[in-house]
C-alpha cells in the first residue's frame, strides 16, 4: 500500500507544504489543486485531492503540493496570479528533481497547467485538465449565482462545507476529514494572508492573468497547437461549468493536438476526484500510460 | 512486458465450435477475467467484410492481462452462414453471440462491440444480463438517435467489390488516417471476401434483398425498442462510451445521446472521445484504447471489493 508524506520545504523565500510519496523511480505526477485563495469560499489545499491520491501513488511519484496562499504554502509577496502559480510550480518541481512530469489541474489549477504546457512542454509528459470552468472559453457568462449567500462567518465549518455541497453532485464526500483539513487551512497564515490580499490587489492580478493565459492557449491553438498530449475531464453535474464549456475547449485543443482525449464521469460535481474517485483515477492514470505507451512504440 | 505496447500482432490460431447448428470461429488466449470484442459491420457487404482479426491491435496487448475473445458473427468473417432467411437479422446475431459466450462456460465478461457490434453489446446487456460483467461501446451510430451518414461518407466506392481496393477505399473513408489502413488490415478483409458462404451472404442479403425485406425493417424495430429500454434504465450493467471525434459516418452527438440515457440510470457511466480518431478509434490510438479498456477492467473488480 503506497503512502504519501507530508513534506515541509523552503523554496526561495516561501515556506512550502506538500505531499510527496509513491513508487520510486515511478513517472512523477504534479497535482494542482483548484480553489482561489483566499476568494474561494472554502479553503482548498493538497488535502482537497482526499484519497485519490493514493490511488495514484500505487504506480506514481505524486507531487501534489499547496498552491501559493493556500494550507501550508505562503503566498508570497507578489500578486497572486497564473504566472506566479505556474512559476511556483516550476520551482517545485526542479527542487525536487523532476525534469518530466505528468500534470493533473483541478479548477484554477487546470489553468495552470495550461501555462505550464505552452510555458514549459519539455517537461510536461501530459495535462489532464480537470473540470476547470476559467480554462474554458468564457463568453458573455450569467453572473454567478451559486454561491452567493454564505452562511457567516466566512470560512467557519458551516460556512465551508456550505459551499462544498453547493459545488458537488451529493454531500456524501464532506466527510469529517476534510472539513478538519478545510478549518486548519483557514487558521493559516497563508489563508488569511490571501483574504486579506483579495480585498486589494490579487482579484484584479488573477482575473487578468487567467484571461491572459486563455489568449495564450487560444493563439495557440490557432497555430502550432498545444505541444504536449491533453485530456480533459469534466463531471456529469458540474454546478460551476457546462459540458459544453468543456467540449468546446477540448474541441479547440484538438484541432491540433492528436493525443487529445475528452471524457465526462458521471453523478459528479466539480470536486469529481472525491465524488467519483475510482473512475477519475481510471481516467487519468489510463491516459497517462497510454501517453508512455505510445511514446515508446513511436521511438 | 508492458500489456499496453500494441504492435500488430497476429490472432492466436481460431478454435471453431458449434453454437446452434452454426460453424463459429474465435480466438482466445490469456487468463483472467474474460474480455469479448464484437465487431461491427454485417453479413452481406461486398466491399467490406470484417472479422475478429478487427481487433489484433487490442487483443494481443491485453491477453497478457485478461482472458481475451474474438469471434466471428455469425454469416461474417469465417463463422457459417445463417441457417433460414429470417436469421439475416440483428437478433439473430445477438443472439448467436449470447448463446457462444454461454457456450464457452465463462463467468460474465466485460463486453466490447464497436459500431453493429455496440448496438449487439448493447442488447446482450439488455436481454442477457447475466452473461455481461461491463459494457464497452464504441462508435455506435446503431445505438445513436442521430442520423448515420454512411452512405454521404461510403457510398459509390469507385473499385469493383471483392477487391482489396473497394475494401481500402471503405476503410480510409471510415478513419482519420489513411495511414492507419493497414495492408495487413486490407488482407484480412480479402481473405474474407473470396469466402464462397460470404458471396453467399451477399447474394443472399442483396440478390434475394433480405438486406431491405428482412434486415432493415427489423433493426428498425429493434432499434426503436432499445431506444426505449435505454431511457428507461434497462441497462444495468457498468458502462463506457467511447467514440473518435472525427467519424464520418457517427456523429459526436450521438455519444452524448448515449452517454446520457445510460447515465441517468447507471452511476458507473463513463464517457471518452478520441482525437484524430474516425470510426476505428481502438485501431488508430490503440495504447491509449488498451489503457482505458484495461484499466476500466481492473476498476471494475476494484468497485466489486
Amino acid at each position: 500500500m503506497a503512502s504519501l508524506n507530508l513534506q515541509t520545504k523552503t523554496l526561495g523565500s516561501r515556506r512550502t507544504r506538500l505531499l510527496r510519496g509513491g513508487k520510486a523511480g515511478a513517472p512523477a505526477a504534479l497535482f494542482l489543486h483548484g480553489g482561489i485563495p483566499g476568494a474561494t469560499l472554502f479553503c482548498s489545499g493538497a488535502h482537497i485531492w482526499g484519497e485519490s491520491l493514493l490511488s495514484f501513488a500505487e504506480e506514481l511519484d505524486v507531487i501534489a503540493p499547496d498552491c501559493p496562499g493556500s494550507g501550508g504554502t505562503d503566498l508570497g509577496e507578489e500578486p497572486l496570479t497564473v504566472e506566479a502559480i505556474g512559476s511556483f510550480a516550476v520551482a517545485l518541481l526542479a527542487d525536487s528533481g523532476v525534469t518530466s512530469v505528468e500534470v493533473v489541474g483541478h479548477d484554477i489549477g487546470g489553468l495552470v497547467g495550461i501555462w505550464l504546457a505552452l510555458n514549459h512542454p519539455k517537461t510536461v509528459r501530459s495535462l489532464s485538465i480537470v473540470a476547470s470552468p476559467m480554462s474554458a472559453p468564457v463568453g458573455d457568462a450569467l453572473d454567478d449565482i451559486l454561491l452567493v449567500a454564505p452562511p457567516r462567518s466566512l470560512w467557519s465549518r458551516e460556512s465551508q462545507a456550505w459551499a462544498l455541497e453547493r459545488l458537488s453532485y451529493s454531500h456524501m464526500h464532506i466527510d469529517r476529514t476534510l472539513l478538519d483539513a478545510c478549518v486548519a487551512a483557514s487558521d493559516g497564515e497563508p489563508h488569511r494572508h490571501a483574504v486579506a490580499m483579495a480585498k486589494t490587489s490579487s482579484a484584479k492580478t488573477l482575473g487578468g492573468s487567467m484571461s491572459r493565459t486563455r489568449s495564450l492557449l487560444w493563439e495557440a491553438c490557432r497555430n502550432a497547437g498545444v505541444q504536449v498530449p491533453v485530456q480533459i475531464v469534466w463531471a456529469s453535474h458540474d454546478p460551476v461549468t457546462t459540458r459544453e464549456a468543456g467540449f468546446v475547449l477540448y474541441d479547440t485543443i484538438a484541432a491540433k493536438q492528436r493525443a487529445s482525449q475528452f471524457h465526462v464521469i458521471n453523478r459528479a460535481g466539480s470536486l469529481v476526484f472525491r465524488e467519483q474517485p475510482s473512475a477519475f483515477h481510471h481516467v487519468v492514470a489510463s491516459f497517462g500510460r497510454g501517453v508512455r505507451d505510445e511514446k515508446a512504440r513511436a521511438a | 512486458m508492458n500489456y499496453h505496447s500494441a504492435s500488430p500482432a497476429a490472432l492466436p490460431p481460431a478454435k471453431t465450435i458449434d453454437i446452434e447448428g452454426i460453424k463459429t470461429s474465435y480466438h482466445v488466449a490469456g487468463t483472467r477475467q474474460p474480455i469479448v470484442f464484437i465487431y461491427g459491420g454485417n453479413f452481406g457487404t461486398a466491399d467490406s467484410a470484417p472479422s475478429a482479426h478487427a481487433w489484433n491491435l487490442n487483443f494481443v496487448p491485453l491477453a497478457e492481462r485478461f482472458q481475451v475473445i474474438a469471434f466471428d458473427k455469425i454469416g461474417q468473417g469465417f463463422t457459417g452462414n445463417p441457417l433460414r432467411d429470417e436469421d439475416y437479422s440483428m437478433a439473430a446475431v445477438v443472439r448467436h453471440a449470447a448463446a457462444f459466450i454461454k457456450t464457452l462456460g465463462i463467468p460474465p465478461a466485460h463486453i466490447v462491440g464497436h459500431s453493429r457490434g455496440g448496438y449487439a453489446g448493447a442488447r446482450l446487456a439488455l436481454e442477457y444480463p447475466h452473461l455481461v460483467r461491463s459494457l464497452t461501446i464504441v462508435s455506435s451510430g446503431t445505438l445513436s438517435p442521430r442520423v448515420s451518414t454512411n452512405e454521404v461518407a461510403l457510398s459509390k466506392c469507385p473499385h469493383p467489390p471483392y477487391t482489396r481496393e473497394s475494401a481500402r477505399w471503405i476503410y480510409e473513408g471510415y478513419c482519420f488516417s489513411p495511414k492507419s489502413v493497414t495492408d495487413e488490415w486490407i488482407e484480412k478483409v480479402y481473405e474474407v471476401l473470396q469466402l464462397p458462404k460470404y458471396r453467399e451472404s451477399v447474394r443472399k442479403m442483396v440478390d434475394e434483398q433480405l438486406g431491405t425485406r428482412v434486415f432493415l425493417p427489423e433493426l428498425a424495430k429493434q432499434k426503436r425498442e432499445t431506444l426505449q429500454w435505454l431511457r428507461e434504465g434497462r441497462l444495468q450493467r457498468p458502462t463506457q462510451v467511447v467514440f473518435g471525434r472525427n467519424d464520418p459516418t457517427v456523429a459526436i452527438e450521438g455519444a452524448f445521446d448515449l452517454f446520457d440515457a445510460v447515465a441517468a440510470h447507471q452511476r458507473k457511466t463513463e464517457l471518452h472521445i478520441f482525437n484524430q480518431a474516425g470510426h476505428f478509434s481502438y485501431r488508430e490510438h490503440p495504447e491509449r484504447f488498451n489503457a482505458l479498456l484495461g484499466d476500466f477492467v481492473d476498476l471494475i473488480d476494484k468497485w466489486s471489493e
